[in-house]
């Protein structure tokens, strides 16, 4: 395993989800580094430091779509996974357009289902 | 010089020629595209009265669910048979909150058996004998009904909507009464789409007009009357004694007495001294009839209009390009419509984030202490953990069934369809269900075509009726019981659990061994929130979203859901879905 692939980075405006979500994969031994909107993650994912993103899609000014916008447009490489409450099919289709790997409802999908998809992403 | 001259001969005598040929071409083009705009013309007036008609049918369908808010059957006889004063007040509560958001009824009362009111909305009418009204005897036939009087308390001319409660024997147990204003009925008229540039007019049956975008003419005849039937209509409380005046529509009447298909009739009107077009048609389920009118001279005015300006530009074309061309648009302003669906798509958006995340917290901070990530915890504390999991699961599941069905009922939802492996799909929702299967040791039963290789369908929503019906079978059946699916191919006009299916099929079926659904609750089985007796008495949960998600999915994806049940032996729901997959159902 190269030293960057367990860097993740969560973009979550929700604090009381992002706390769990950083909790818990601290422990399964990620390094995590949590932002609490889609404007903070910008720089932060241009210097190409994480080997995944966890993205809300509902957040003020620059929301996930635009969030997943911005990596196409620089063509930056890395696997992002939607993590969200939003679940028209209208936006999984929209996410998954703009490059989204993977599409979850938070309300249902426990944190290990969530880890499951973290590990078996990170070891392609 | 003479060839000059020859040469400019001949020139003009070819532009002649061709200003001929294009005055023909012109005329011909004229007749064809007036002949188009006014078969257009007619076919939107006929449109436009079926919509009302549903405008209308909605008044009821809200008496319906009023019905349902009552109560079983049994509360409700039991809330006739002993009345105590806070039983009536709670009632009462219930009526004044509905006529409050409603807004659209006079009064709501509910009438014993005798027809008399024993609590309403508007006191003064508590104790009043409606024995007497048509919409009465209709109710003794089990039958909802309306009837148009003067109310004599309120002294207000309305629409009385009558649905009967039935007893579990279908005996008359109750009489929920609606009274609706006239007016209301007039302001629904005049605020609809084709009142713009159309009159329109709602007539009973014996052809008098009721209400009309054109008050003057209330409470006129669409036709000659006999001396008999005037007699009859002013001595009538119905028609307030006014004098029935002739206006003239015979043929409108004419059409009225021998009712079959919506009709359209031009007609000299010698009150207006104008050409006339009248369509008629009528309301579904009521008594009444729309009639649409719209004045020829306007018609041809619009559509001389049209055709002018068409032929205009037809005619420059042809003069700068020196060919034959010819086309019509017809365009619509759709700005507003869209908008509204964005609106739409936005609320159920934000709606679902609001509910699900403080839903998700639970969740994920239960999950942690549960794996005894926050030291580790008894057995007692784990099952407490337990009942809020569940608790929360729930919650969620609710959220869920309430964001399809507010998805559905906005009409925002689409059909996307691609080639997809239902055999697969069962099995996918089947294995969702298998801790449940497992801890019940049902038996399943699996047959399916080996013909049957892909099918068009849209994913989401086939997984949404498979989940709804496995659920509900893994559910509702008790230990070591049976469930059998079925999925088949039936070619046209063949039998299908008591069905001929219409065209060639796919179809599917899921039986169980389950408690079933009694008798006389299976005609509101696919109606919003509601539950069957013997499943409420079950203790198993259920919000009643499930099968009216189903029959919402696939009746708005043209396909067929029938079920057949018997109380404590079980119950069979079938699907049919043409061959050609599922497309969305323009008439839904």
């Amino acid at each position: 395993m190269e030293p960057t692939s367990k860097k993740i980075l969560i973009i979550e405006d929700e604090k009381q989800l992002a706390r769990v979500l950083e909790i818990k994969l601290s422990r399964e031994g990620f390094e995590i580094t949590n932002v609490t909107s889609g404007e903070a993650a910008l720089p932060l994912i241009e210097t190409g430091q994480f080997s995944l993103i966890i993205c809300d899609l509902m957040m003020p000014k620059v929301d996930g779509f635009q969030v997943l916008e911005f990596i196409k447009s620089k063509n930056i490489i890395v696997p992002v996974i939607v993590l969200t409450n939003l679940s028209q099919p209208e936006d999984e289709k929209r996410a998954r357009e703009l490059g989204a790997l993977d599409f979850l409802i938070k309300s249902d999908t426990p944190l290990s289902k969530i880890i499951e998809i973290i590990k078996e992403k990170l070891s392609h | 010089m003479k060839n000059l001259i020859l040469k400019q001969k001949v020139s003009l005598s070819l532009s002649i020629a061709s200003l001929v040929s294009l005055l023909v071409v012109g005329i011909i083009v004229f007749l064809y595209i007036h002949s188009i705009l006014i078969e257009n013309k007619k076919k939107d007036i006929l449109s436009s009265t079926t919509e009302q008609v549903h405008e209308s049918n909605l008044i009821f369908e809200n008496n319906q669910l009023f019905a349902h808010i009552l109560g079983s059957e049994t509360q409700v006889k039991g809330f006739l048979l002993n009345r105590s004063p806070s039983k009536k007040t709670e009632l009462l509560n219930i009526f004044l909150g509905h006529t409050n958001t409603m807004k659209k009824y006079l009064s709501i009362s509910l009438l014993d058996k005798n027809g008399i009111a024993l609590v309403s909305t508007d006191p003064r009418l508590e104790g009043q004998d409606y024995s007497l009204r048509d919409f009465y005897k209709k109710s003794l036939e089990g039958e909802p009904s309306v009837d148009t009087a003067i109310n004599k308390t309120n002294n207000q001319f309305g629409y009385y909507f009558a649905e009967p409660i039935l007893g579990e024997q279908g005996d008359l147990v109750s009489i929920l009464m609606v009274n609706v204003d006239q007016t209301q009925i007039n302001n629904s008229i005049i605020l609809s789409e084709i009142s713009k540039d159309n009159f329109l007019m709602l007539v009973d049956e014996e052809g008098i007009i009721l209400a009309s975008t054109e008050p003057s003419r209330n409470f006129k005849s669409l036709g000659t009357l006999s001396e008999q039937e005037k007699n009859k209509l002013q001595n009538s409380d119905k028609f307030l004694g006014q004098d029935i005046v002739p206006l003239g529509y015979d043929l409108v009447q004419q059409g009225i007495r021998d009712y079959k298909n919506p009709i359209i009739v031009n007609f000299f009107d010698k009150d207006d001294g104008d050409n006339e077009m009248v369509g008629l048609s009528k309301l579904n389920k009521l008594p009444f009839y729309l009639v649409t009118e719209i004045r020829l001279e306007a018609l041809n005015e619009q559509v001389f209009g049209t055709v002018f300006i068409v032929i205009l530009v037809i005619l420059l074309i042809l003069m700068v390009l020196s060919l034959i061309v010819y086309f019509y648009t017809i365009q619509r302003d759709i700005t507003k419509e869209k908008e509204l669906n964005k609106t739409k798509t936005e609320f159920v958006s934000l709606a679902s984030h609001q509910l699900r995340s403080p839903l998700s917290a639970i969740n994920w901070y239960t999950e942690m202490l549960l794996d005894g990530n926050a030291g580790a915890i008894n057995d007692e504390q784990k099952d407490y953990l337990d009942e809020i999991t569940n608790s929360n699961k729930r919650m969620v599941e609710l959220v869920n069934d309430l964001l399809n069905v507010s998805r559905l009922e906005m009409g925002t939802f689409i059909v996307e369809t691609k080639p997809i492996n239902v055999i697969s799909l069962i099995k996918s929702v089947l294995s969702e269900s298998k801790p449940s299967i497992i801890e019940k040791k049902l038996i399943i039963e699996e047959s399916y075509d080996d013909s049957i290789t892909e099918f068009l369908a849209d994913e989401k929503l086939l997984r949404m009726v498979f989940q709804n019906l496995v659920s509900n079978a893994v559910k509702f059946t008790p230990l070591a019981g049976v469930i059998k699916i079925n999925i088949s191919k039936v070619k046209k006009y063949e039998n299908y659990n008591e069905k001929i299916i219409k065209e060639d099929s796919l179809v599917f079926s899921i039986s169980d061994s389950g408690i079933g659904i009694p008798i006389h609750q299976q005609k509101s089985i696919f109606s919003k929130l509601f539950r069957a007796d013997n499943a409420k008495e079950s203790g198993i949960e259920g919000t009643g979203l499930g099968l009216y998600v189903v029959k919402s999915i696939i009746d708005q994806s043209s396909g067929l859901v029938w079920f057949k049940s018997e109380e404590n032996e079980g119950s069979t729901f079938n699907i049919a879905f043409p061959s050609s997959g599922m497309k969305l159902n323009k008439i839904n």
